[in-house]
């Protein structure tokens, strides 16, 4: 008996079904581009965004006064700076979400904005 | 972003009339339904123009960060759907602020109007004429020394006074020096305090301290109390998430980019605060945090650690505890209740929160010890 739809036809439709939905879960799955950034500011005004991920230098001139800071690894910290105090300089490097390497004399702080994850926004 | 889905081959369908064809058919719109699926999960980003900027709209979390307001960092986040947004939102609040830093302080002077520092000037002199967030202040820390049964009260900026010098000399950059102030000098001042000798007209809008020895100090309240009229003028502007953090005191404007996710706090390690190690995170909505502790400003002599918050019962810095959180709804009375918590013996603190509806801490005793009260466990994430 001849039918719209053939044994073959039904093979074919769940076959292509199955590949597309493996497919679309791999993709489901795979990690979203995290969304992590480097945050420059200098007296209240942001200066510069960078990728955590990427590898750069920056140096934040301002007169006299200035930061280099470098991102490496998703890790970021204030590689040498002006100030007298050297704070910035001797901070622990930083990389989750929230965490800041302040220069209150140069007024800059470098700080790193990561929306995943549990990782508190503030610490207090 | 949609990858491309591998073209299907063809080759092993044998093109053989109709049947090929309706094979094709059906092949083409399972991928193409397939293909949508695929457009709808990922992160759509409308490029479209808005009057006059061709800027990207992206709902996302922002932030800027201001060194200028109340000797602390000023922490703004908020989501906004573009940067410019974000920067003009940023630069009203932190004028805002400006504003309100500018009218509590006790420490320098500006033209054009009195301040805080003045009214302390003409004590025992005559009465100040003060703009009317002073007033309202002064008239909010009166009614938190009542309900902190005299624990935080901002006349005692005498003894206040004293302990902020030999702190601040105690860290001098350049040339600390560590010492203590002599008992005689730290009963002297602690016996100048008291509201009876302040003198609000809420008419006039005046203030006048009659005696020449008492001296305000509002730090214990002023920056929650201003954090508070930001937060009310945020939501006026209909900014749907955003968190102050004024040097540990934080407000929260509804969620984490939505009405469902909570704002992630973390409660600082006293142990380890310069690593800014955190021992617990809270997630709080529309609520105010604040934390009182001795690991900021503060010098140790003789193994001691002395603080700036001081027992207005004995005149020395309090050592009760290593820190509280408070999580309240007004970031004003947040301020106030954690720094009495911070004194009070933790018995006392507890039965206080247990008396005020809608409030919560968490207090962290030595080596890292904590007491909580009784509602405190529902903000606890980890």
């Amino acid at each position: 008996m001849k039918s719209f739809i053939s044994k073959k036809d039904i093979l074919i439709i769940v076959a292509s079904l199955g590949i597309g939905c493996i497919l679309l879960i791999t993709f489901l799955l795979l990690p979203t581009k995290d969304n992590a950034s480097v945050i420059v500011t200098l007296d209240g005004q942001v200066i510069k965004t960078m990728s955590l991920y990427s590898n750069t230098t920056y140096t934040c001139q301002n007169n006299e006064n200035y930061n280099i800071i470098v991102v490496n690894n998703g890790i970021v910290n204030v590689k040498e700076a002006s100030c007298k105090n050297q704070i910035c300089v001797h901070h622990f490097p930083i990389s989750k979400n929230g965490e800041t390497i302040v220069c209150l004399p140069n007024k800059l702080v470098v700080s790193i904005k990561n929306e995943n994850g549990k990782q508190p926004d503030i610490v207090i | 972003m949609c990858r491309k889905m591998s073209s299907k081959s063809n080759s092993k369908i044998i093109l053989n009339g109709g049947k090929a064809l309706k094979r094709l058919i059906a092949l083409l719109s399972i991928l193409i339904i397939l293909f949508s699926l695929c457009g709808c999960t990922s992160n759509q980003k409308d490029t479209s123009n808005t009057s006059d900027t061709s800027e990207e709209i992206d709902f996302q979390l922002r932030q800027n960060y201001y060194t200028d307001i109340f000797d602390t960092i000023f922490t703004f986040l908020a989501y906004t759907d573009t940067q410019s947004e974000f920067d003009e939102l940023s630069e009203d609040v932190h004028s805002f602020l400006l504003e309100y830093h500018k009218l509590y302080d006790v420490f320098n002077k500006y033209d054009g109007f009195n301040n805080l520092r003045t009214i302390n000037e003409n004590a025992g002199i005559q009465p100040v004429e003060v703009d009317q967030k002073i007033i309202d202040l002064l008239l909010f820390c009166r009614d938190m020394t009542e309900k902190t049964k005299g624990t935080v009260d901002v006349t005692y900026g005498r003894i206040m006074s004293l302990w902020h010098t030999f702190i601040k000399l105690a860290n001098d950059e350049e040339n600390p020096i560590v010492s203590m102030p002599n008992d005689i000098d730290i009963q002297k001042s602690l016996k100048c305090n008291g509201w009876d000798k302040i003198v609000i007209d809420d008419e006039k809008n005046t203030v006048f301290i009659k005696d020449s020895m008492v001296l305000l100090d509002v730090g214990a309240i002023a920056k929650g109390y201003a954090v508070q009229k930001a937060a009310e003028y945020i939501k006026a502007k209909n900014i749907p998430y955003a968190v102050i953090n004024m040097g540990g005191n934080v407000t929260t404007i509804g969620g984490r980019g939505n009405d469902k996710d909570d704002w992630v706090v973390g409660i600082a390690d006293p142990e380890n605060y310069e690593n800014e190690k955190y021992m617990m995170t809270i997630g709080v909505k529309d609520k105010s945090v604040v934390t009182s502790g001795d690991y900021e400003r503060y010098y140790i002599a003789d193994d001691n650690r002395y603080c700036h918050i001081i027992d207005l019962s004995t005149g020395y810095p309090a050592n009760t505890v290593r820190g509280v959180t408070v999580v309240a709804d007004d970031s004003g009375f947040a301020d106030a209740l954690s720094t009495a918590l911070f004194v009070m013996p933790v018995e006392e603190g507890q039965k206080l929160v247990e008396s005020i509806d809608n409030v919560e801490a968490i207090w962290i005793l030595q080596k890292n010890k904590t007491v909580m009260s009784s509602g405190f466990k529902q903000y606890v994430l980890e």
